[in-house]
């Protein structure tokens, strides 16, 4: 137990440690935008959780996928909380876009390709959410068929004109300054760092609820039973 | 009404389970074989064999667990497989017949193309650059001008509210409205020199923007995508048209 709670220590901290580098890189060492000024920072929150709830998005179908074929409890756990976490990045991500498109387009909220394909992702994830308390199947199958919306959120911008700007970093380079790439950068592994923390915290509490099961209890009562 | 028959259904199960698995003792040994339940024919619902004249006792069959389970997924994954393709092509057909519906903005030259061959239908949504020089308040009215252009077609654009912040010339706005035809105030309402001339070209068409509304489209280090594609386009079509003329002159 002490192991355990030695690792914990190492992880926590070092995501404290991960957390302070990041709001410090993208408060004071960034420098402010030629055009938007000080707004400009609200984008080194919203592009990271905006890739995470993508990122996430594609873990929980490949794991609601696995679910599906092999009905196996820790894949239907682990997309649980993929689900739980990838709807609170989709929400934070429109959030803080809207916050940062006031004052730059004048906006909110417009209807363009690239704003309601996240919008909808936000409401597979809300389905799934809701769907989960009555068929875990459906759920799964609502993840899974979503999928397609994960190519029409990357593509939007290029596909249709949007008011939403074009991704800056491709294959061919980026078009953001190195010096405002690296607080996105560091608020992105942070993200990442706290989402496979919570999972495995959560993976790791159902493998420890198997050893205390009522299941193992009667397993072990029927081969005493039959031992007797 | 799923659920329930479905829990009919269990309760069915259930019982029938029920009798087979738990044959009235008095008759039995504890140690009895379950296949004994066939000569206990009341108890066993549905096993024909039991009505059979053959005697033969049948030796219940070994299921191999694993090799259910595999035939399980697989039909599982080809089912999935087959579903999911079927929706992804579904939303890929619907995508490319609504492709025109999904376009946030277009191109002035669109727009005019759109509003001369149907006038009813003069709302629009225009994206492109604010001409240089362009930006000018008339004395006469609290609505403020600008031009906006493809590099192809300018318009004019005759908005009143407040504007974003990075509204500026040179840039690319997207404005929504009304596409109206000039009245004469409106046309004359250029001013002097240098902005006469930037909009002169503006000014020369037909119809005005009347805007209500004005978003700034974000181009920090780069030009948009789509615009830039479509700004490309027309410079080509711009210097093939130069070029087309020139080998006419000469």
């Amino acid at each position: 137990m002490s192991k355990t709670r030695n690792y914990a220590q190492i992880l926590i901290g070092s995501w404290l440690f991960l957390t302070a580098m990041a709001i410090y890189l993208s408060l004071w060492v960034a420098p402010l935008d030629f055009q938007q000024g000080g707004n400009s920072r609200i984008l080194y929150v919203h592009v990271p959780v905006a890739w995470m709830s993508i990122l996430v998005y594609i873990v929980t179908a490949i794991n609601t996928f696995l679910f599906l074929l092999t009905k196996h409890p820790l894949f239907l756990r682990s997309s649980g909380t993929g689900i739980e976490m990838g709807a609170f990045f989709t929400l934070f991500t429109l959030v803080t876009g809207g916050f940062w498109g006031r004052p730059m387009w004048g906006t909110f909220w417009v209807w363009d390709a690239r704003l309601t394909s996240v919008f909808i992702l936000l409401f597979i994830y809300l389905g799934a959410l809701c769907f989960q308390k009555l068929s875990v199947e459906l759920a799964s199958i609502l993840i899974c068929v979503g999928l397609i919306d994960i190519p029409i959120i990357k593509f939007s911008v290029n596909w249709w004109n949007t008011l939403h700007q074009p991704g800056s970093i491709s294959r061919f380079g980026t078009s953001i300054h190195v010096s405002m790439l690296i607080p996105i950068l560091s608020n992105f592994a942070n993200f990442l760092f706290l989402t496979c923390l919570l999972f495995v915290i959560e993976i790791r509490l159902l493998i420890l609820s198997f050893l205390e099961s009522s299941l193992t209890e009667e397993i072990e009562a029927r081969e005493g039973s039959l031992r007797a | 009404m799923a659920a329930r028959s479905s829990s009919t259904l269990r309760l069915f199960s259930r019982l029938l389970h029920k009798t087979h698995l738990h044959p009235p003792p008095p008759t039995l040994s504890p140690h009895h074989h379950p296949s004994s339940s066939l000569r206990h024919p009341q108890f066993s619902l549905f096993s024909l064999s039991s009505f059979s004249t053959a005697a033969s006792r049948r030796q219940p069959k070994k299921v191999d667990i694993g090799a259910r389970a595999r035939q399980l997924q697989n039909r599982r994954l080809w089912t999935y497989a087959l579903t999911f393709s079927g929706v992804a092509g579904f939303v890929i057909l619907v995508l490319n017949n609504f492709q025109d519906q999904l376009v946030f903005y277009v191109t002035p030259s669109e727009a005019l193309e759109k509003f001369n061959s149907n006038p009813s239908r003069n709302k629009f949504r225009l994206g492109g650059l604010v001409l240089e020089g362009s930006v000018h308040q008339p004395a006469s009215s609290p609505e403020m001008e600008f031009v906006i252009t493809d590099l192809m077609t300018d318009i004019l654009v005759r908005y009143q509210g407040s504007l974003p912040d990075l509204f500026r010339e040179g840039h690319s706005v997207v404005v929504e409205g009304f596409v109206k035809p000039f009245t004469d105030e409106i046309k004359a309402s250029g001013t002097s020199g240098k902005n006469k001339e930037v909009t002169s070209k503006a000014r020369s068409g037909e119809c005005f923007f009347s805007a209500t509304e004005v978003l700034a489209k974000h181009d920090e280090k780069y030009m948009p995508g789509e615009v830039a594609a479509a700004i490309e386009k027309n410079k080509k079509k711009i210097e093939e048209e130069a070029e087309a003329q020139k080998t006419a002159a000469a």
